[in-house]
């Protein structure tokens, strides 16, 4: 491998456009999650924040009010929420087929970038979609499979005797770590998959996901490495910002704008480490040492052909004898 | 106030060590205890009914049992008994389809999860042979399970034995029974393996006959019941005598002090090693045996009076460092119910904490033997060390010694009277140890208020409660709600009354009551009975009907609003004459249709009141509209109130409230304007709502029932206040964090799929 191969580095110097895809970016989640803040908003004014039960406490809010809060959450909160995760996610189906077009080696002659965004983005979406399910289902059988894993580390505590600290504390804090970890997993594998169906214009998502394992097994660090560290970093920081804000409480004037500054300081990490994936990801894809993955025909592995051609093939050889 | 010695005849004859604990002393030849302090002061206990010699073993491999007991059972009851009641609890262990089994399957570990634990958890009990001294003559008895409660025919957790003579009244039966049994894996208070067994439930034991007029019986009546998975027990007090073997290198505490060996016991020959505890007048004995705790002996004279207590703490190795906050626990419980309730009679307790494995096994009351939480690392842990967990267990546990260990009642039945009456008790020790804010500590930095806590329990589940909390029995409640019941809802109640009646007057009513019925079974009624005697007759009935009605009271304002003043449009009747006020004139009318009290010149204020009405029973009250003259409360005004201001016109200002319809919870109503005034209201409560109007020259700024929050009871103590408009700063503050959240976890949705 030459010296002068640096995708993760050469990633950082941004082309043209990036920034304001990093700045749609950033748009797209905030409104994405308008539903979610409107209805937090809204149900507040009319709900707790008429209650002098909640806003009398000096200090903290004590447990016991802490979860009465979080009983009285606003009616379709979480409704709200449910939305602006599936909104988030479709928006970023959108922006990461318009991120790959105009972060790539031959950006559309198009500038306008929202307009790139909507073209590209359509153009993608079906295989985007169908990867984000491979992905939700991967997440989830991992998810279960971490999940049965701790109980039976948990049973297996309970025979040795370990200790209470092992079992209820650090069992499941690792048991959410793992989690995670597995989630930011699929989700490299996914960011994968749609960079390359993206780049080569690809349609068959099953054989995309085995290229962008193969991209993985090759480049382990630039690719699934980078983006699983960067996603974790960049969400488990504004998780902290988030926890500090609850630790501030009450958060009040000058203490808010500050905490919404470092919030949003956080969110454009975000947007900025998502431009920072795309384009580290497309110079490492354009590298020499991966055109044999590049040059991979598009071809559905045939699965369902030969399934249904399976029945003719077990009667026939008995129909021979 | 000390409790009044009274001596009396035991159940036989047979120990000297038995009928006082004056003798016990230290058994040096025993290696299960070191440092064992000197026996502290001898005790006056009642004569009881009943007593045990047991002696068995535990062969740690199999977690069996082996034993036999000598049981005398004195005949009160006034009548000629032919057969007698006995309780092999661990035979709620023996299957899946045991009534504890059926009844605990919300609660208990899963099939799966249970046979992973260990493929074999079962346990069980059975007699070998029982037989009836008769003259000089042992003679044969049958036995065979009954199932009185459900008909259960899988259910072998009480018995019914046939007596070969029946006893006639004062008649004392000697009874003398092999067993064998297996304790289960850890399950619900008992159990053990791998080094550790708490032994509890785990002897062929008499059931209850009560003999006329305890509890309210009008003749003696069977009270035994089968086991239950939501309640406990119920039992005669009794003597014990206990010589329990384990393999050598075990240590073992009991219920009791340890004694030395029985005279004419010959030495055992297996190479099992023996302690013998001994224990006048308990409900129960259980005990522990393990390889790997490590015991500490402390003393404390409780402030109340009574014998100084030698406090055995029983921890895993590697946790002694924690028994300094166990015994502040320990030591500020026995104070509190020392000297408000009345003084603990024995002069020792043994504190076990589990290891946490085993932690099914804990928080259990056994008399002088408690199980706490587990003792385990966890509690030293930076995130959970500033929480009291282990404390309030046992300070809950220890409060059992009273409510249930002493008191007796009838936990299948009432379980309110001991869990509920300790529970209450609980929050006072805790509160009287570590102070109001925080009783239970901190986690995050945030306060835990344990009576906040189950309010909070309680009210979350309010919806679900629609029996009376003294509904008999206790493990017939609707599904999920009897430890609401039987838990929470009465410590509320006694929050509650000691908020509108005063702590003293509750304390002293606790007081006459353990002082009244200490060692003789009360129920409810006798509760109610001293209620009303020392608590007078609203006290009474406040508690009858607490305990009594089949929901929880919610108080709350459910509207508080404010119009502007406007002239009516119309035709009106001025001094002048009649004025038609139309919408093109009215500026020029300001004033009109103003009623002259809402100026306010004599500094009162107006109040229109609308009481809907009711009906209770036979009791009626038909609905009003009332206009009354309160003089108000003038505090600073409220400057900047948002939307109103104090100068500008006059509002009108509408508040509403609802209430429970109980005729015993009066409540306060405060209503503040934006000018500093406060007016005061008094509603008995008893129609459903309830609505007030108010026309002045100053808004409405918020509306409060129950202000001082009295009303512990409550199911909803949020929704007691209401202000007229949002605190802007807490609607941002968590608005903006909600919406922070939605955007972090849409964001890391996307970033991820
Ligand atoms: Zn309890």
């Amino acid at each position: 491998m030459n010296a002068h191969f640096r995708p993760v580095l050469d990633g950082l110097r941004p082309p043209a456009g990036a920034l304001r895809l990093a700045l749609l970016r950033l748009v797209m989640v905030v409104l994405a999650s308008s539903p979610a803040l409107v209805t937090a908003l809204l149900g507040l004014d009319a709900g707790a924040a008429r209650r002098p039960y909640f806003t009398e406490v000096p200090g903290r809010l004590p447990v016991a009010r802490l979860l009465q809060l979080a009983r009285d959450l606003p009616d379709g909160y979480a409704a709200a929420l449910a939305v602006s995760v599936v909104l988030a996610v479709l928006g970023d189906q959108l922006l990461t087929g318009g991120a790959v077009a105009l972060l790539g080696p031959r950006p559309p002659k198009e500038r306008r970038v929202l307009a790139v965004v909507w073209k590209r983005g359509l153009t993608h979406l079906w295989p985007f979609l169908r990867a984000v399910a491979v992905g939700v289902i991967l997440t989830a059988v991992g998810a279960g499979l971490i999940g049965a894993l701790f109980r039976r580390l948990d049973v297996m505590g309970y025979r040795a005797g370990w200790s209470g600290e092992a079992r209820a504390l650090y069992l499941p804090l690792a048991s959410v770590g793992l989690t995670v970890l597995w989630m930011a997993a699929v989700g490299a594998l996914v960011f994968w998959c749609r960079l390359i169906t993206a780049a080569d214009g690809r349609r068959r998502v099953r054989r995309t996901l085995l290229l962008a394992l193969r991209v993985f097994v090759r480049h382990p660090l630039r690719s699934s490495g980078l983006f699983v560290s960067s996603t974790v970093i960049s969400t488990l920081l504004p998780g902290a910002v988030l926890a500090a804000w609850r630790q501030a409480e009450p958060v009040r004037g000058g203490a808010l704008g500050l905490l919404l500054g470092g919030w949003c300081a956080a969110l454009c990490l975000q947007a900025v480490v998502w431009i920072w994936l795309v384009r580290s990801g497309w110079l490492l894809y354009l590298h020499e040492g991966l055109a044999d993955l590049r040059a991979t025909a598009d071809a559905p592995f045939g699965v369902l052909t030969w399934l249904r051609g399976l029945p003719g093939k077990l009667v026939s050889p008995r129909r021979a004898r | 106030m000390l409790l009044r010695p009274t001596r009396g005849r035991t159940a036989g004859t047979f120990p000297a060590a038995l009928s006082t604990t004056r003798l016990c002393l230290l058994a040096a030849a025993c290696t299960t205890t070191v440092g064992a302090p000197e026996v502290a002061l001898a005790l006056d206990l009642p004569p009881v009914p009943v007593s045990y010699r047991i002696e068995a073993e535990l062969h740690p491999d199999t977690r069996g049992l082996e034993g036999k007991e000598e049981i005398r059972w004195r005949n009160e009851t006034g009548e000629s008994i032919a057969a007698l009641p006995m309780h092999l609890y661990l035979n709620g262990f023996a299957h899946q389809e045991t009534t504890w089994m059926r009844e605990s399957a919300p609660r208990r570990p899963g099939e799966s999860e249970l046979l992973a634990r260990n493929p074999d958890p079962w346990g069980y009990m059975e007699p070998v042979t029982i037989t009836q001294r008769v003259g000089n003559e042992e003679r044969e008895v049958s036995w065979r399970p009954i199932q009185p409660d459900d008909g259960n025919p899988f259910d072998r957790s009480l018995g019914e034995i046939t007596l070969a003579q029946p006893a006639a009244p004062g008649e004392v039966v000697v009874l003398n029974v092999t067993f064998t049994g297996r304790l289960p894996e850890p399950m619900a208070r008992t159990g053990g393996g791998r080094g550790y067994f708490l032994v509890g439930q785990w002897y062929p034991k008499i059931g209850v006959i009560e003999p006329a007029g305890v509890r309210h019986a009008p003749a003696a009546r069977r009270a035994a019941r089968q086991f239950h998975g939501p309640t406990e027990f119920y039992a005669d007090f009794a003597d014990y005598d206990v010589t329990f073997a384990t393999p050598p290198g075990w240590m073992v505490g009991a219920t009791g002090r340890l004694a030395p060996p029985a005279a004419g016991m010959a030495p055992r020959t297996d190479g099992l090693v023996t302690a013998r505890y001994t224990q006048r007048a308990v409900i129960d004995f259980a005990l522990v045996a393990s390889q790997h705790l490590v015991d500490r002996w402390e003393r404390h004279s409780p402030a109340g009076g009574g014998p100084t207590v030698d406090i055995r703490y029983m921890v895993p190795a590697g946790t002694e460092h924690q028994i300094p906050r166990w015994h502040q626990s320990i030591a500020g419980a026995l104070d509190v119910l020392g000297s408000r309730v009345g003084p603990y009679p024995y002069d020792v307790l043994t504190v076990v904490m589990p290891p946490f494995w085993a932690g099914a096994t804990g928080g259990m009351e056994y008399p002088t033997f408690i199980t706490g939480g587990s003792g385990d690392r966890l509690v030293d842990n930076p995130l959970l060390s500033q929480v009291r967990l282990g404390e309030v267990v046992n300070i809950h546990e220890f409060g059992h010694q009273y409510f249930h260990g002493l008191l007796a009642s009838n936990e299948q039945e009432e379980a309110f009277l001991d869990e509920g009456f300790n529970s209450y008790w609980e929050g006072e020790i805790t509160r009287a140890l570590y102070g109001d804010a925080a009783s239970l500590g901190y986690v995050l930095g945030r306060r835990v208020e344990g009576a906040e806590l189950g309010a909070l329990r309680l009210g979350s589940a309010a919806e679900t409660i629609h029996e009376p909390m003294r509904k008999r029995p206790t493990w017939l409640f609707e599904d999920g709600t009897w430890s609401l019941q039987a838990y929470p809802r009465s410590a509320v109640t006694f929050a509650t009354a000691a908020a509108l009646f005063g702590q003293e007057r509750v304390d002293r009513v606790f007081a006459e009551y353990f002082r009244r019925f200490v060692f003789k079974h009360p129920d409810t009624e006798d509760f109610l009975k001293v209620a009303a005697e020392v608590g007078g007759a609203e006290f009474e009935a406040f508690c009858r009907e607490a305990f009594g009605k089949d929901h929880l009271p919610d108080y709350a304002v459910t509207d508080a609003d404010v119009t502007r003043f406007k002239v009516p449009l119309g035709r009106i009747i001025t001094a002048e004459g009649p004025l038609v006020v139309t919408r093109e004139n009215r500026a020029q009318h300001a004033g009109v249709g103003l009623p002259e009290e809402a100026r306010e010149e004599d500094g009162q204020v107006l109040v229109e009141i609308l009481d809907p009405g009711w009906v209770s029973g036979s009791e009626e009250r038909t609905g009003t509209i009332q206009r009354v003259k309160m003089k108000p409360e003038q505090l600073a005004p409220f400057p900047d109130h948002r939307g109103h201001r104090a100068d500008d016109g006059h509002f009108t200002s509408e508040v509403t409230i609802t209430g429970p319809g109980w005729a015993t919870l009066p409540v306060e109503v405060l209503l503040r304007f934006a000018d500093g005034a406060v007016v005061h209201d008094t509603w008995d409560g008893r129609a459903r709502w309830r609505r007030y109007r108010v026309l002045r020259g100053a808004p409405l700024v918020d509306a409060r029932v129950d202000p001082a929050h009295k009303i512990q009871v409550d199911a909803a103590p949020q929704n007691n206040a209401l202000a007229v408009d949002a605190d802007e700063g807490f609607a941002r503050d968590w608005g903006f964090w909600l919406g922070a959240v939605a955007e972090w976890i849409a964001g890391g949705a996307s970033l991820w799929l």
